[in-house]
């Protein structure tokens, strides 16, 4: 990447001479991330050198700056001064789609076996191959690719492999020449995701190919076309699967229970896409069981993944050896609705009802992302229902299922913060104070195991909370109350004074008594 | 299929999982214990994995988790237990003593098959169980830090069927593939892949939980046995090696062994061991015994170099150089062998010098019969060096691939034989000398440039490289002065070496003496041009090809001899004589020129029974000549002769000789006919003189060609080499002295010494000598104080 030309604007930043390298930067774009044969780059020159309007203006014009790449955590670490490191780090979009990443990342490594995501798909390493072949037009390599990936992104595709009317086609001729075609396929498996769209070539490549347009990101960056460009090349393609979801993948194949299964007996919707694992879901309520077709590409369990192998080392022994391999999962339909559409798509889309199976299923399937993303939702719930368990599920449920799941970081302090708010009721006599004492109990036990310690960390949290839920509010009262001096405005509304802290402090006192009563009549001695 | 927000009352079904089942542990593992007895009888195609895998993970959530954990591990353990007691104990190997060679081997494979196929069926099945405790082994394992299912199998194997407290499998293990590895040390053909995979075992077994890389059941168990079993073999092998072979033998048994035992560690036993066995290896085949081997009469490292055994002797230093990268005991050696075949070639009896052809180095007839016996000596010491340098050349390029270091040990052995000969410097300028005058006719500027390096490499390494100045200058003026140098370019060019090699002082003098030539040349043609204006066109013309020398850049000693020579010219030649004296003069006032008639040659033309020649003759023969073309002049006694030209007697009687008693140029008749010349003896024009060739030339007996000193002429010449050294060194004194002020005894010694030691190696009594000299002449003084210390005077 490095031309003649390159050294002049590397002087020009050198030099701090801001108007000649925008000259620069109008002229040749591509310089804007180009590397000299010092190996600097435009920002890290500009960072060096402390020339914080030079890098403000790379900046906005999309000079790629993120931490987690040798250019960038260049930057950052050699900046002249903290004003320079600061503008870096806002403008560091590593982090602020982070949460992107692990699933562009998965689609990446499909096609290149340069990115690697093996801690994401489990312990299948090697990434499944793609199962089509495409022809180049005018001759040259033939590139693999991914059935379903290309069915997905690109209208030309679909409707070529819908004309086949066959589905045994491996080979597939595309519009445009072996390099079109091999930019065409990183565009659709998310590498090289920040190169723009607005460029003559990148559109006709759009265009012959059938790609979708990309959409407006949701939450654009500080004015950081790089970052904005990679957020909308990832929402987009989330689209395309949350599409193929929809249209191919999300109506399972509905059998009696006992009936024989066989591939050809999947909607041909499914078949399409030449899936190379069948998950197998019975109903709870009838005697229905369910068949998804779905391919190991995309499937982030390392249950699934060691069944399919653990099936396929047998198949290989026996001789059958043939896609696709039935996985049972003991999940309700819902949840393996919800789970693969995740798989594909990275949304999750599910009721706060079912965030707690949600969270049992993905720990039971061993895919840890999704545990996270399930905590996410329970922990965002505040409606009273938890305490009563009309959702389906209560608040001790899901300390519980914190325990077990070994989600528990984020989980305890939720139920804690809940149970704190609602202390009262808890300890009101009823069917929450037994659950609340079961609770505690179970609490306590789950130290006692472990070590020697003298508190139950339910207790602890709880305790905690309850402080703070009573300083929130003495914070939340004028400032006037607490100090000596005169009033001195008169448009302040006067509030309930002592009355109101005295209520406070009095209920205070009360819960926490009546936590310790509890305690003593559980017989802890905390 | 997903309910909608508004719908409150739902009958869901009920939640599975948490609270409701109450699952036994016993039925629980009832299931997973038989599944897992089917995975051990190979009979697993029926299991179902996400069931076992479910049961597995509703026990943990259970909190059933401890006991799963446990149960597992006594499975697996009694399991190994039954394999060891079932399949390995029958297996073990007979003892050794009671059986024949092969019934061992044989035993030996099948106990090695059988451990492979136990080790491998264990993995397989802790692979399944793995599988299907996967839940187990992340939740539980990681929650408890308890090791995983994997590394809590591995443990098992080792202690229940390597360490099986009944029958050491392990010992057994050890001992037959040991047994194996002596075997094919000693010529079998054995099974490696099944130890192979053995070893594979054993470096996937640990001694702890923890699995570290340095605690490998493989480095802990095995290595050091073998290890041990390998000293012994090699200590045992280097001695019956050392007894029964010859050098080349031992070397190629040597590699061969080598090469053996790294094979062995890549197919057979494990890569870790790769340089321990070498270090065992090499200790004993090469550290202990290549000296004796290299000392061996017959074959060692004296008659490999002697035979130019190429090949032996690469392997030889590659052997070497594993234990010592300096290979010293080589080097020394050689030096040994180096230096001792130079005092051969010193003592003239080299044996390896390969046959010149005809005509490369030889003189033509003519001029063979100057160069006298021991000229040839000199000429063929040097070309025997030559020849032993590029002899071991080609076997420190080939086989000691251009070793540094052995290079160095090469100089100094060539330096220290070279210079035990006194009289190299002389030598060499001679060869030097022989071929810009002879020998370098006809060859090409490549070739002619390999000659002269040749020498340069002889010339670094004389130590008195003054001498050898001294007698390259007398060589050097003798071929300018006669015009024998094959082509001035050439000179030019050695001359130009030695800049390179020795500094411009050295050479100072030799481009002086060019210097002189050519402006002697010039003034020749300007001197023509200006008889040319004087117009003096009666008087018959002597062509004067003149040289003018500057006396400080000829060696006159040398040239001159001690004589002086006086000469009485004869009228026409004083004429021109006188007339270029004048012209010279008058160009360079205040210089003063003196002849030299005992050098220079003169070509007279000669009627002899009309027929004319041109005859060529030294200029005293000229004088002499001359004196019989007075035509009242019949004949001339010797002393009539002596008077009349005034030229010194020894030369006049050399002269003389050539003229009348030299067979081919009898242009004199001596009366009476005899070799010798005695004052009495006539000489008359021989009118009867007849020659094949128009135009001859009349050497001189005794010739001005260059040859070897005798005695007398050394000693004279290392008189005058002392004499200017003596000089140097006090100029070096003096010079270190100013510069320092105030020096210590030793430190002097040490800095003149380094001064000097380029041009010659300082005699420490010398300088010694120059010291006392120079504080008597006042230039330095002692120290009172400190005696030891001089103190410079200005």
């Amino acid at each position: 990447m490095y031309s003649p030309s390159l050294d002049v604007l590397m002087n020009a930043i050198r030099l701090g001479n801001i108007k000649a390298v925008q000259e620069h930067l109008v002229a040749s774009k591509h310089h804007l991330n180009a590397v000299d044969k010092f190996d600097y780059s435009p920002i890290v020159l500009a960072s060096l050198c402390g020339h914080y309007d030079i890098l403000e203006l790379l900046l906005s014009l999309g000079a790629r700056c993120d931490r987690d790449t040798f250019q960038g955590e260049r930057a950052v670490y050699s900046a002249l001064n903290d004003r320079i490191r600061n503008l870096l780090i806002k403008y560091d979009y590593s982090v602020s789609v982070d949460n992107k990443q692990p699933y562009a990342t998965l689609l990446s490594s499909l096609l290149s076996k340069e990115v690697g995501c093996a801690s994401l798909t489990g312990i299948f390493r090697p990434r499944p191959d793609g199962d089509a072949l495409l022809h180049p037009q005018n001759g040259g390599n033939e590139l693999a690719a991914h059935t379903f990936v290309l069915i997905a992104r690109s209208k030309y595709f679909r409707d070529l492999i819908e004309s086949l009317r066959t589905l045994e086609v491996e080979r597939l001729p595309t519009p445009s020449d072996a390099n079109t075609t091999l930019t065409a396929l990183r565009r659709m498996y998310l590498i090289d995701s920040e190169s723009g769209f607005d460029d003559t070539d990148s559109t006709k490549l759009s265009v012959s190919f059938g790609l979708s347009s990309p959409c407006e990101p949701a939450d654009p960056g500080p004015g950081n076309s790089g970052v904005n460009k990679r957020t909308a090349a990832v929402e987009t393609a989330q689209k395309d699967f949350l599409r193929l979801w929809d249209e191919y993948l999300s109506v399972p194949l509905c059998l009696p229970h006992g009936e024989l299964f066989s591939v050809s007996r999947l909607p041909l919707q499914a078949r399409s896409l030449r899936p190379d694992v069948v998950l197998r879901v019975e109903s709870q309520f009838d005697n229905n069981v369910f068949f998804y077709a779905a391919h190991r590409a995309m499937i982030q369990s390392d249950f699934i993944c060691t069944a399919i192998r653990f099936k396929q080392d047998f198949q290989l022994s026996q001789e059958k050896g043939q896609w696709p391999i039935t996985v049972s999962v003991d999940v309700s339909p819902e949840i393996m609705e919800v789970i693969l559409k995740w798989f594909y798509t990275d949304i999750v889309d599910v009721p706060s009802e079912s965030a707690l199976d949600l969270l049992q299923a993905a720990d039971m399937l061993l895919i840890e992302r999704l545990k996270s993303r399930a905590c996410l939702l329970i922990t965002t719930q505040d409606s009273d229902d938890l305490l009563t368990g009309e959702l389906g599920y209560s608040i001790f449920d899901v300390a519980r299922t914190g325990w077990a799941t070994g989600t528990f970081p984020k989980l305890d302090p939720f139920c804690a913060k809940f149970l704190a708010g609602r202390l009262e009721r808890c300890l009101e006599d009823g069917t929450n104070r037994l659950q609340f004492e079961e609770l505690v109990r179970e609490s306590a036990d789950r130290i006692k195991r472990r070590e020697e310690t003298d508190t139950i960390e339910l207790i602890d949290d709880i305790r905690y909370y309850l402080s703070e839920r009573f300083r929130m509010r003495f914070e939340a009262l004028p400032a006037h109350l607490f100090s000596d001096e005169p009033q001195s405005f008169d448009n302040v509304p006067q509030e309930p004074t002592t009355e109101v802290l005295k209520t406070d402090s009095d209920e205070y006192v009360r819960l926490t008594a009546a936590l310790d009563d509890l305690l003593v009549k559980l017989g802890f001695d905390v | 299929m997903s309910s909608k927000v508004g719908s409150r009352i739902k009958i869901r079904p009920p939640r599975k999982g948490l609270t409701n089942e109450n699952m036994r542990f016993e039925d629980a593992w009832a299931v997973l214990s038989e599944a897992l007895q089917q995975i051990y009888e190979r009979d697993a195609s029926n299991l179902s994995f996400e069931e076992l895998y479910r049961t597995a993970y509703k026990m943990v959530l259970k909190k059933h988790g401890d006991p799963l954990y446990n149960s597992v591990n006594d499975l697996v353990r009694t399991r190994l237990q039954r394999v060891t007691t079932t399949q390995l104990k029958p297996a073990r190997p007979t003892s050794a003593s009671t059986s024949s060679a092969l019934e061992r081997r044989e035993s030996g494979n099948r106990f090695l098959a059988a451990v492979k196929q136990s080790w491998e069926d264990h993995q397989l099945c802790l692979g399944m169980i793995t599988d299907i405790l996967m839940y187990l082994d992340r939740v539980f394992c990681n929650d408890n830090k308890k090791p995983s299912i994997q590394v809590t199998g591995m443990a098992l194997f080792r202690d229940n069927v390597l360490r099986n407290r009944d029958y050491d499998i392990g010992a057994d293990l050890n001992r037959v593939i040991l047994e194996q590895i002596k075997m094919e040390r000693d010529g079998d053909v054995i099974d490696r892949a099944r130890i192979r995979s053995c070893v594979y075992m054993l470096e996937g077994l640990y001694e702890t939980l923890d699995e570290r890389e340095d605690q490998k059941l493989y480095l802990t168990k095995f290595e050091a046995e073998f290890l041990n079993a390998s000293n012994d073999f090699y200590t045992e092998e280097a001695r019956k090696l050392l007894e029964v072979c010859d050098a080349a033998t031992y070397i190629e048994k040597t590699n061969d062994r080598l090469n053996e035992e790294w094979e062995r560690t890549q197919g057979t036993i494990s890569t870790l061991t790769e340089p321990k066995i070498r270090s065992i290896v090499e200790k004993h085949l090469i550290t202990d015994n290549i000296r004796e081997v290299m000392q061996l009469e017959a074959s060692g490292l004296n008659f490999m170099v002697d035979n130019d055994r190429y090949e032996q002797l690469k392997v030889l230093y590659n052997l070497v150089r594993r234990v010592d990268n300096s290979v010293i005991e080589i080097r020394r050696m050689l030096k040994e062998r180096v230096v001792y075949l130079g005092r051969e070639i010193n003592k003239g009896v080299y044996v390896f010098r390969k046959v010149t052809a005809p005509g490369e180095g030889q003189s033509g007839e003519a001029e063979d019969k100057s160069v006298n016996a021991e000229t040839a000596m000199a000429l063929r010491w040097v070309e025997d060096v030559l020849a032993l340098k590029d002899k071991i050349d080609k076997i420190w390029e080939y086989s000691f691939t251009s070793d540094q270091g052995i290079q160095q040990t090469v100089s100094k052995s060539f330096a220290e034989f070279i210079n035990e000969n006194k009289r190299s410097p002389e030598y060499i300028s001679l060869f030097v000398d022989e071929n810009i005058k002879k020998g370098l006719k006809g060859k090409t500027e490549a070739e002619v440039d390999m000659v002269l390096d040749k020498a340069i490499v002889l010339f670094r390494y004389i130590q008195d490289k003054d001498i050898f100045e001294r007698y390259y200058k007398k060589h050097l003026s003798k071929r300018l002065i006669l015009g024998r140098s094959v082509s001035n370019d050439v000179e030019r060019a050695m001359i130009g070496k030695f800049k390179v090699e020795v500094g411009f002082s050295f050479t100072s003098k030799m481009e002086g003496m060019f210097k002189d030539m050519n402006v002697s040349q010039d003034l020749t043609t300007e001197y023509k041009k200006h008889l040319a204006n004087l117009h003096l066109d009666n008087e018959p013309n002597i062509d004067l090809d003149i040289k003018v020398l500057t006396s400080t850049f000829w060696p006159w000693s040398s040239m001159s001899g001690e004589t002086t020579h006086t000469c009485i010219y004869p009228p026409e030649l004083e004429k021109i004589r006188s007339s270029f004296q004048q012209f010279y003069l008058r160009r360079h006032n205040g210089r003063q020129l003196t002849w030299q008639p005992q050098m220079g040659t003169a070509d007279i033309r000669a009627t002899f029974k009309s027929r004319r020649y041109e005859i060529n003759v030294a200029t005293y023969a000229m004088v002499i000549l001359l004196q019989f073309n007075d035509p009242n002049v019949e004949s001339l006694s010797y002393s009539d002769i002596k008077t009349l030209t005034s030229i010194p007697e020894s030369e006049l009687i050399r002269h003389l000789q050539s003229l009348a008693v030299a067979p081919r140029s009898r242009v004199l008749i001596k009366s009476p006919m005899s070799r010798d010349v005695k004052p009495t003896d006539k000489f008359s024009f021989n009118a009867a003189f007849q020659s094949k060739q128009l135009k001859f030339k009349i050497g001189t007996v005794k010739g001005a060609g260059n040859k070897v000193e005798t005695d007398k002429e050394r000693k004279e010449t290392e008189e005058k080499v002392d004499e200017s050294r003596a000089h140097l060194i006090e100029a070096a004194i003096v010079r270190t002295m100013k510069a320092r002020k105030s020096l210590k005894h030793a430190d002097l010694m040490l800095q003149i010494t380094e001064q000097l030691s380029k041009r010659f190696m300082p005699d420490p009594s010398m300088i010694k000598k120059r010291i006392e000299s120079l504080i008597e002449r006042e230039y330095l003084e002692r120290e009172t104080a400190d005696p030891n210390t001089y103190v410079y005077l200005a």
